[in-house]
């Protein structure tokens, strides 16, 4: 059961985040400036490559419909939306270290935040009752005018188990702390990330009109000690020079059903670092470029310098074939 | 003359000392160096070849680290008398090369070994029937064997028909021992020494397609120095396997390997701890060979290695260069990557920790 509850949880969070996805200034101004993992998705209604991950994703739920639990159905009903949320997931602080203790996975950090924006509200708090567990059990408190919904007895430890409704926006996380301050936020945002300039100016070398983003902060050098006891499991060092890295962005556009684009961006600390950052930034493009060589796609990769930023471009064609089958297994 | 018998034991003890030490040193310093590229198969994908010199700083540092290792894992004190008391290093060989010669059959490629072992003492003592005939029953125990002539040289075959991945055959040619898994292998190599014995120019059996590179290559070898050379062949067999592979994973690591006529490593083991080596990529046809692929290629191949590396605790300087060798007299047509490593100690320490605790 607890499994089953984490797996749906990962998939609402990050199935979708395979591929980081864009900002929203709407969601990231409610989450405070100490968070050093903020990961987004922005589904654009129109966009024509989300609309068709979207159309299989959904083809791929129905074909699995009565062989899921409450919880499942209750994920896999917000994805049959005729659009998708928004959705941006933020870790915080120090917590980042113990990510790998974790096996990656969120749900066993102390704090974290979700916050949801979507149309229909109402449908979206619905599932969210079902998400935390025994709605009988589920008690609602208002603070600050924010109504706070919340079980103490939900699942696992560091379960989300508590949300809060902020406008279109629905807040969710394993404790009250994180929400009271996406409350605070949302009354005020000159404290949350997106008005911290590091975070804008590394937002600006983003993929435009990009479907997600993942933006790091190598604070403390919390990401480097992450990085390396994950280095120590795969027995290779991916970054060379990740001591050199103040923060790193992932962007990604999924264009249309058959290509993609997506920038990975390093921001060094010192520009002595520049040539160690670029020397990862083209490793890392040939390894990726190495996958699709073998699966038949099309690739282009290009590596731009711009002051302390390091910019690695790629651009891949002829993902069609994959998108389906990663959809079918998923 | 009531003496004279004692001077016969005197002169007798005496010639029987000085025979044995005579066998003695006879048998300590090494058979003289031989070259085995004569006796390489053509077919050959892969050739490695390591000179074991003890005098050397790099070998006898390495050796050092397996000798800790043995002691370590050594049961009785006899054989930990035995690895102190350095006996060992007697039966050392002064080379060691290892092939592997690809084998089609219908669909499947089987891959077949050679080893050659030069300048081994022990081999001075198999020459004589009775150790031989010693030998093949210690080697046989258990398992059937088959002594056979071929050309007036004596081969051994070990194992039986029902375990074919267990038999071996080994012979001596000269001052070279050879072990192999196909006896068909032993016999060739024993027509390529007949021939170089009647010393005729066409007998010498060295890798055709890469005949001038295999040269410079190995024959540059010095003490303490392993060299590896790689060569695709007319029947693109290093193409074959790094496709298969690459299928296997489902990830390409060498793209432009139909590109390549043959890879070389140098590598100098300078000290217990450090190691200096070159890798070369020689690609087929002069300036047009090496293309932005292969350089590509070759950049993810070193770096890969190099944070592998890494992460095991190697540390060092590497670099890249595209070139020409000058046994070859063309252009561009290779590029070298070059590593000054170091931090192999703790590296062995580790790899030989972990063999332990396999087992």
């Amino acid at each position: 059961m607890k499994k089953a509850f984490v797996f749906a949880w990962l998939i609402f969070t990050w199935v979708w985040a395979i591929e980081p996805l864009i900002a929203d200034e709407n969601l990231t101004s409610l989450v405070s400036k100490d968070a050093v993992i903020v990961a987004s998705i922005k589904p654009g209604k129109d966009d024509p490559g989300v609309s068709y991950l979207a159309s299989i994703w959904k083809e791929t739920l129905k074909e699995r419909e009565g062989n899921s639990t409450k919880k499942q159905e209750a994920i896999e009903d917000i994805f049959k939306q005729p659009h998708l949320p928004n959705i941006t997931v933020a870790i915080f602080g120090k917590d980042i270290t113990k990510l790998y203790g974790a096996g990656g996975s969120i749900f066993d950090l102390p704090s974290y935040l979700i916050l949801v924006e979507s149309s229909d509200k109402e449908f979206l708090k619905s599932k969210l009752d079902v998400l935390l567990e025994k709605s009988e059990n589920l008690k609602r408190e208002t603070f600050k005018e924010g109504e706070f919904a919340y079980n103490e007895f939900a699942g696992l430890s560091n379960d989300p188990s508590i949300y809060v409704q902020l406008g279109d926006i629905i807040a969710v996380g394993p404790g009250r702390d994180k929400l009271e301050e996406a409350l605070e936020l949302s009354r005020d945002s000159k404290d949350s990330i997106a008005r911290l300039s590091k975070y804008k100016e590394m937002m600006s070398k983003m993929v435009t009109h990009g479907d997600g983003t993942l933006y790091i902060d190598n604070r403390d050098l919390a990401f480097t000690k992450m990085l390396r006891e994950l280095e120590k499991d795969w027995k290779i060092t991916l970054l060379l020079a990740v001591d050199y890295i103040d923060s790193m962005g992932i962007s990604f556009d999924i264009i249309d059903k058959d290509s993609a684009k997506a920038n990975i961006v390093f921001k060094a600390k010192d520009p002595k670092g520049i040539e160690e950052i670029k020397n990862d930034a083209r490793f890392l493009g040939e390894a990726i470029a190495r996958k699709f060589v073998e699966e038949n796609v099309g690739h282009s990769s290009n590596i731009t310098v711009s002051g302390k930023y390091v910019i690695l471009e790629l651009e891949l064609k002829g993902l069609e074939n994959i998108w389906a089958r990663i959809f079918k297994k998923g | 003359m009531k003496f004279f018998p004692k001077q016969i034991v005197f002169i007798a003890i005496a010639v029987l000392l000085v025979l044995f030490l005579g066998f003695v040193v006879w048998l300590v310093i090494p058979q003289g160096r031989a070259s085995v590229d004569y006796l390489i198969h053509g077919k050959s994908l892969a050739v490695l070849s390591l000179k074991l010199n003890l005098d050397d700083k790099g070998i006898r540092g390495i050796a050092g680290l397996l000798k800790d290792k043995a002691l370590s894992s050594a049961d009785s004190s006899f054989e930990k008398f035995l690895i102190r008391s350095n006996i060992w290093q007697i039966l050392l060989p002064a080379g060691v090369t290892v092939t592997i010669i690809p084998e089609h059959q219908g669909e499947e490629i089987k891959y077949n070994w050679v080893v050659y072992l030069t300048g081994n003492r022990a081999g001075k003592l198999l020459k004589f029937h009775i150790v031989r005939e010693r030998l093949d029953n210690l080697l046989a125990k258990g398992e059937s064997s088959r002594i056979m002539d071929y050309k007036g040289a004596r081969l051994t075959e070990i194992g039986s028909e029902d375990n074919q991945d267990k038999s071996y055959s080994y012979a001596f040619l000269g001052n070279c021992m050879l072990v192999s898994n196909a006896t068909h292998l032993i016999e060739e190599s024993v027509e390529g020494y007949l021939k170089q014995q009647g010393k005729k120019k066409d007998g010498r059996r060295k890798l055709p397609e890469s005949e001038n590179a295999f040269r410079v290559l190995m024959n540059k070898r010095v003490d303490g120095e392993l060299r590896v050379f790689i060569q695709n062949g007319a029947s693109n067999d290093l193409s074959n396997l790094i496709s298969n592979l690459e299928d296997r994973f489902s990830y390409s690591i060498f793209p432009s390997i139909d590109l390549i006529d043959w890879i070389g490593l140098d590598m100098d083991i300078i000290d217990g701890d450090s190691i200096k080596s070159t890798f070369i990529f020689k690609s087929h046809g002069g300036l047009k060979g090496v293309s932005k692929g292969l350089e590509n290629d070759v950049y993810f191949i070193n770096e890969t290695l190099r944070r592998l590396g890494k992460a095991n605790g190697l540390d060092g300087k590497y670099t890249i260069e595209a070139g020409t060798l000058p046994a070859m007299g063309q252009e561009r047509d290779f590029i070298a990557v070059k590593w000054d490593v170091t931090g192999i100690k703790e590296f062995l320490k580790e790899i030989l920790s972990k063999e332990g605790n396999d087992r």
